[in-house]
């Protein structure tokens, strides 16, 4: 069975294994478009390099980003939600002026929310291209070494179809590295209200 | 660490004119960026000691900023703090990951700015 939802979609048959004046050191102990935001890069071929990217989870799954995609990270706001729109979009919210598409990232992919841990959103993007993505836990940049690569794409949601460039292994974790801006292109065709 | 030569960066002409008259009156010598895009290039061509990068600003945010001056070989032994008035811990974290050495919430004061300033 795969390690997602029954839902999963596998290109391949490999099978895997299965976060006044404050210090930040004080501080960790205690309708869009994708324009602005940069694509994750893959690796070169046969490079030994280690590959930083912008580690996120939704539920069970464990996903990669581009690591300078993330604008920032708020605890996440109210949304007004539109009308003949995808139940994943939970509507539009007002991130300090700026209003902001937000996706729940659990309920696009169709899997559940981790219960233990807090949602953050994480903002990509800047002014009408901003989108917020509703994930779990603080987001947090993490390398991965070019041992830990896996070879083929993993079981994943349908919706990350074409947008998965690979997926490396951590500790026994196999985190999915996504093209964020074929993902969030895809995405806003979703959204996009159709005409006629 | 001496500290010589601080870049202030922020999109606010009052808050950035109160930051350069803190950092100024204590000696410092003073340079001024309005945007996260100008604080990358100077701290690039001016190579300051310390940056004090404000974090809400249009485009380039402080913490992309920030990112991109701790990351870039020429620049990434500058220490940056951030200064904002977003206040909550999720920012103070978010701004370590990207690379802050520290992180001072508005409004602040003097004491604040300059102890952040020579505690590095």
């Amino acid at each position: 069975m795969s390690p997602f939802s029954p839902k999963m979609h596998s290109t391949n048959d490999a099978v895997l294994p299965g976060g006044g004046t404050v210090r930040p050191s004080e501080a960790l102990d205690g309708g869009f478009s994708p324009a602005s935001v940069e694509a994750s890069a893959p690796d070169v071929p046969g490079s030994t390099a280690a590959a930083e990217r912008l580690a996120v989870r939704v539920g069970n799954l464990h996903l990669l980003l581009a690591a300078d995609a993330g604008r920032e990270v708020i605890l996440p706001l109210p949304a007004s939600r539109l009308p003949h729109t995808p139940a994943w979009l939970l509507g539009i919210a007002n991130v300090r002026g700026a209003l902001v598409p937000v996706v729940d990232l659990a309920s696009a992919f169709e899997v559940e929310r981790a219960d233990l841990s807090r949602p953050y959103l994480l903002i990509l993007g800047t002014g009408d291209d901003a989108i917020g993505l509703l994930v779990d836990g603080l987001p947090v940049l993490q390398r991965f070494e070019s041992i830990g690569k896996l070879s083929g794409v993993p079981p994943h949601p349908p919706m990350l179809d074409g947008h998965v460039y690979g997926a490396f292994e951590h500790a026994g974790v196999v985190w999915l590295d996504i093209n964020v801006h074929g993902f969030l292109e895809s995405l806003s065709e979703l959204i996009s209200p159709t005409t006629g | 660490m001496t500290i010589k030569k601080v870049l202030v960066v922020d999109d606010s002409d009052t808050d950035l004119k109160n930051l350069e008259q803190i950092v100024s009156g204590a000696g410092y010598l003073v340079i001024t960026a309005k945007s996260g895009k100008d604080a990358v290039a100077k701290t690039r061509s001016e190579h300051p000691d310390a940056v004090l990068l404000d974090v809400i600003m249009p485009e380039m945010n402080g913490f992309q900023a920030c990112r991109a001056i701790t990351n870039d070989v020429a620049t990434k032994d500058i220490p940056v703090i951030l200064v904002s008035s977003k206040g909550e811990k999720t920012d103070k974290v978010w701004g370590a990951e990207q690379g802050a050495r520290g992180y001072v919430t508005k409004p602040f004061t003097a004491d604040q700015i300059l102890t952040e300033l020579r505690s590095l």
